[in-house]
């Protein structure tokens, strides 16, 4: 079950978002995510209610997670594993870096990325423990 | 990345999620939920945030989705995509029969399944359309 449209939609989207997060740019960054945005770690789950709640905790809540020596950053790869019209399971792995491009860690993670009201966005993400 | 272990773990907690709501045992079939549960389905997303949401919202919604025809629930398949030692995406295949075993309808979904606390229950599920 790969519409191959689909995939390609949701991995521009994943894409998009990394950019968005490496340029700092936050507005950008949260319109790419639906409401309610879930994330399912290995350790806990972040429920986002509302683009407020979103505003006022997903970038600290990030660099919290992320550790101050964050930099950017590295969408490694990309597998669509299913997706019909309108969503779509992708699995990633993405690498965050130094400002001098050492590797602070690497994940593996599944997003949802679906479509709701005519518009793309992510809506949820499932990771695992750094590798 | 597939622990077998966990993924047969995983497959165990949906089959008696299965059978817990078909024999309408409501304590067993919740406890093979985490809260916060979350749902999401093509048209929308539904978080139960917690076991009292869960016990006074769940039957209903279940009804709202199934029908009044709907007699029990089969799982035709499941296939392990991602297992670590706490967490697994199991995607399966159910379909929902009449009390003369009607097929009434045959649905896709990814399971998350993870260990918290020590205990094993599913955390979270993306449905795929009617197929």
């Amino acid at each position: 079950m790969l519409n191959n449209a689909t995939a390609q939609i949701a991995i521009e989207i994943i894409t998009e978002n990394i950019r968005m997060l490496n340029e700092g740019n936050e507005q950008g960054l949260l319109d790419l995510f639906h409401i309610p945005h879930i994330r399912i770690s290995e350790t806990d789950v972040l429920i986002y209610n509302s683009r407020e709640e979103l505003e006022n905790e997903y970038l600290s809540d990030f660099r919290s997670r992320a550790g101050e020596q964050w930099h950017h950053t590295v969408l490694d790869w990309t597998e669509p594993i299913h997706a019909n019209e309108t969503k779509a399971h992708i699995f990633i792995q993405w690498s965050r870096y130094t400002q001098e491009n050492e590797l602070i860690t690497s994940q593996q993670s599944l997003w949802i990325v679906n479509n709701r009201d005519g518009k793309w966005g992510v809506q949820a993400r499932s990771s695992f423990a750094p590798i | 990345m597939i622990n077998k272990s966990t993924a047969r773990i995983a497959i165990g907690v949906i089959n008696k999620s299965i059978q817990m709501l078909n024999e309408r045992n409501t304590t067993e079939l919740l406890s093979t939920f985490h809260a916060p549960h979350i749902i999401i389905a093509e048209s929308q997303t539904i978080i139960y945030k917690s076991k009292k949401d869960l016990e006074n919202n769940y039957w209903d919604d279940f009804h709202r989705r199934a029908g009044e025809e709907w007699h029990h629930t089969v799982v035709d398949w499941t296939e392990p995509i991602h297992a670590t030692e706490t967490k697994a995406h199991i995607f399966m295949q159910f379909s929902r029969y009449t009390v003369d075993d009607r097929l009434l309808t045959c649905e896709r979904a990814l399971w998350v399944v993870n260990r918290q606390n020590g205990v094993w229950a599913a955390q979270a599920r993306s449905n795929f359309n009617t197929i």
